[in-house]
């Protein structure tokens, strides 16, 4: 029996009509199928492989047909789902949620339930002046967006403090508030560690290796990546450490940067040495000097990771890094370069700090390297230079692939290293992206007897979409050998070219306990311990995990005033925030 | 959201200038269609495919978010400006405006040369095979015989059937060296009107009879090369070689 169902007004590549044609005719209970566009050609193709039906007539060229023989009429439904998953990657959407999406403050305002965070992802120009609304109508602000000025920033910043607000970013591409992970982020266990940092990979690669030693993260607030510059004076971070401080959820504080000007760092610890609870401090770049009894002073991720579970677990800080075990490889002489290509800026930082201070080799400044030397290079391929006009390499793999090709052929290359973070906002499988790159060049050096060791690291937990254990699997699977963190893959690199990562012994200096007023406005307080009430500006992508983790989210399709003319947006922002006096 | 064109082809700018609104009609990975009543059709997309003359290129970021945001049916308003979507726009301000000349005719021996170096053995037993194609091109530099395309028009799965590409393979050849007799063009021309392809082929195929094709038909003409040629089979899952096929079946054909 024939079976026809028609798609009015469908559009497909062939290659995705092909495979659904194939898809269908492999079905169980199917005798045939066919999946065409409806033109009088194709008519005429249906007709002649006995595919016929009056139905057929009906269909138009711009529509796609779908014709089945089968014995079994309980099979079309089974048809009818496979084909609607097909075309689903296509046009058509859900229109059953349009009715909470806003396209104005004052209706954002209106539909969302006590709104208390707006998270926007709206272009640079433009997110500072949104931002300012936010603040105003008493939200906090979490700001994906970059390209800033930072002079916006410091104003920004100014104004939610004396506000009692908190502004995270800009360029901020991480953070979980309460347990509610927001623009790029991993599903994390709630737990009582909690982080500040300025750094996105930095804070996903802490909490995920918290996550996965079995305790949690239940705020991990992202500054922005200038929070800790001299201008901008830390506001957010110090602000974030004294919520933190308040929280009596909260036994550990773990602060993340890069190492920042003396005075702020300064400023920074005098606040850490003035709280009672146990801190982490990784300040990632420099090997730190001393030990502290207010604070434990790390030197990589992991480390700073591992020590706030111990101090979670009221244990004293102990510390073993690792590397993989029973790994050789017998290089020839020439082969002696790293090669490292990262979609996690702050990995691809700690990877060039252990070869800096580990390898010996003079250094040599590149602006499109995050570390270069004679044999080896440490690149963060989602920098400016590499993701201009192209999606982040966390959702694109093409410039990665490109890269292990080329370093694979190159003579020198003895180890490549590579990264794949996964969580909300990443690609929904980039380990099978990368497979078959990787089983390439495994495989090809084999077949010239040439050793070549491609290592991996997955930055996620057993809770993201994507699986880590999935992930993981699929890497090895093509070839990589699978390292539990970044530490311990950069030490495993190091040590297969024949060098090795000296964990720094440290004394303990002692400071006096610090004075600094660690008062916080309520409203932090109450941002950090209940489900936030989300407005998304921008990107719709970031409210499926909101929604997910059960929090509330108005979505802001936010436009441009004044046709998108920057100076008549400014005026118009000026006059609707001005406060003249009465006459 | 604001986003911004990096180029734009005069016929899309003639396009948007001429109707103040159309709508959203089909959305792809690399791209999305928008068409007006009369089914003229805008290319918003990536330049994977290359720069098409009804084009308005957009990278790959752009694509990655407007798609978000699109569902076919909607509607979209056209200015100087650039498209106006109800949640974004995208600007043409900084785009670039690619003119499209007509493709003169010039000699097609070193086309020829390298366009046999390629292989189209999978067409022997498709319903495209060779003798079919050669009794259509008998049949289009005849008047006398009766209109040969109908059998090509639309067949064959995708947005732009095989036979449609193999039509604007052979009318590139036809602009490079005329040969397609005055009659069969007209009559390809009206038999489009009857809706009997898509919108998108039929919008390449009355292009290509106006002389006027896709950058990366007519690089091919420019610097005769293997890496040209190369360049238009990677289009689309299987465009390009649909329309080297109709190239190779022509030139061969003389």
């Amino acid at each position: 029996m024939l079976y026809t169902i028609i798609k009015d007004n469908t559009y497909q590549d062939s290659i995705v009509l092909m495979l659904l044609s194939q898809k269908l005719s492999a079905m169980d209970g199917v005798n045939k199928a066919s999946v065409m566009m409806g033109t009088p050609a194709n008519k005429d193709i249906f007709k002649g492989s006995g595919l016929g039906t009056p139905e057929l007539e009906t269909a138009s060229a711009n529509d796609i047909v779908i014709v089945i023989d089968t014995d079994d009429e309980s099979k079309v439904e089974e048809v009818e789902e496979a084909v609607e998953t097909e075309l689903a990657g296509g046009g058509g959407s859900d229109d059953s949620q349009k009715s909470s999406e806003a396209h104005n403050w004052k209706r954002a305002l209106e539909l969302a339930n006590n709104p208390n965070l707006a998270l926007i992802s709206i272009p640079g120009t433009y997110a500072a002046m949104e931002a300012e609304n936010a603040l105003r109508n008493d939200l906090h602000v979490f700001m994906f967006s970059d390209n800033v000025p930072k002079e916006d920033e410091v104003r920004l910043k100014e104004l939610a403090h004396e506000k009692g607000l908190l502004v995270m970013g800009p360029d901020c591409g991480t953070g979980i508030i309460h347990s509610v992970p927001l623009a790029f982020t991993n599903t994390v266990a709630e737990g009582d560690i909690g982080v500040v940092g300025a750094s996105g990979t930095g804070i996903q690669e802490v909490t995920t290796i918290i996550d996965r030693m079995g305790k949690g993260v239940t705020n991990a607030i992202g500054t922005g990546g200038r929070d800790l510059s001299t201008e901008v004076g830390a506001i957010t971070m110090l602000d974030s450490i004294k919520a933190l401080n308040q929280d009596p959820k909260v036994k550990v504080i773990t602060v993340i940067s890069k190492p920042p000007a003396k005075e702020v760092q300064e400023k920074v610890e005098a606040v850490l040495r003035s709280i009672d609870k146990p801190v982490v401090a990784l300040f990632l770049g420099n090997k730190p000097e001393y030990q502290e009894d207010a604070i434990y002073h790390a030197y990589t991720l992991e480390e700073a990771a591992v020590a706030s579970v111990q101090l979670s677990n009221g244990e004293t800080v102990d510390f073993k890094p690792s590397t993989i075990e029973g790994l050789t490889a017998n290089f020839e002489a020439n082969q002696k370069g790293i090669k490292a290509y990262y979609s996690g800026g702050t990995l691809a930082s700690e990877a060039a700090m252990m070869i800096r201070h580990s390898l010996g080799e003079e250094e040599v400044k590149d602006e499109g390297f995050t570390y270069k030397s004679t044999s080896h290079e440490v690149i963060d391929l989602g920098d400016d230079m590499y993701t201009q006009g192209k999606p982040h390499p966390m959702i694109d793999p093409e410039k990665r692939i490109e890269k292990l090709e080329t370093s694979a052929d190159s003579e020198d290359t003895a180890v490549i290293m590579l990264d794949n973070v996964i969580g909300y906002g990443s690609h929904a499988d980039m380990a099978s992206e990368l497979a078959p790159t990787i089983k390439r060049i495994t495989d090809k050096a084999k077949s010239e007897e040439r050793s070549l060791v491609v290592l991996a690291t997955v930055v996620g937990t057993d809770k993201d979409a994507q699986g880590y254990d999935k992930q993981r699997e699929i890497l090895s699977e093509a070839g990589a050998v699978l390292c539990d963190t970044n530490d311990q893959m950069v030490r495993t690199a190091i040590e297969l070219v024949g060098g090795k990562v000296e964990q720094p012994v440290l004394e303990t200096k002692n400071f006096d306990k610090g004075s600094e007023d660690l008062s916080v406005d309520s409203k932090m307080m109450s941002l950090i311990s209940n489900n936030p009430s989300v407005i998304n500006i921008g990107l719709k992508s970031f409210t499926e995990a909101v929604e997910n983790s059960g929090a509330e989210v108005v979505q802001f399709n936010w436009r441009p005033v004044a046709g998108g003319d920057e100076k008549l947006m400014k005026v118009l922002q000026f006059l609707n925030n001005y406060e003249g006096e009465n006459v | 959201m604001i986003f911004q064109a990096s180029a734009v082809g005069s016929i899309a700018l003639d396009l948007l200038n001429k109707h103040n609104h159309m709508r959203v009609h089909s959305i792809f990975n690399n791209g999305f269609n928008i068409v007006n009543d009369s089914n003229d059709l805008i290319f918003v997309g990536t330049n994977k495919n290359g720069y098409f003359p009804f084009g308005i290129t957009i990278d790959k970021n752009t694509m990655h978010y407007a798609k978000e945001y699109l569902s076919v049916g909607d509607t979209v308003k056209n200015n100087r400006r650039g498209i106006d979507h109800k949640d974004f726009m995208i600007m043409l301000n900084q785009a670039d405006i690619v003119k499209y000349e007509k493709v003169q005719p010039q000699p097609v021996d070193a086309l020829t040369a390298v366009v046999n170096e390629f292989d189209f053995d999978k067409y022997t037993d498709s319903d495209f095979y060779p003798r079919k194609m050669r009794e259509i091109l008998d049949s289009l530099s005849d008047e006398t015989k009766p209109f040969p395309l109908k059998y090509l028009v639309g067949r064959g799965s995708g947005l732009t059937p095989s036979g449609d590409d193999m039509i604007t393979g052979i009318l590139y050849v036809d602009a490079l060296s005329p040969f397609v007799s005055e009659k069969h063009k007209k009559t390809l021309s009206n038999y489009l009107n009857e809706t009997v392809t898509t919108i998108v082929s039929e919008n390449f195929i009355k292009l290509a009879l106006n002389g006027i094709f896709s950058s990366k038909i007519t690089d091919l003409g420019k610097e005769v090369s293997k890496e040209a040629v190369e360049e238009l089979l990677a289009l689309g899952s299987s465009s390009g070689h649909d329309t080297l096929y109709g190239i190779y079946q022509t030139l061969n054909w003389r």
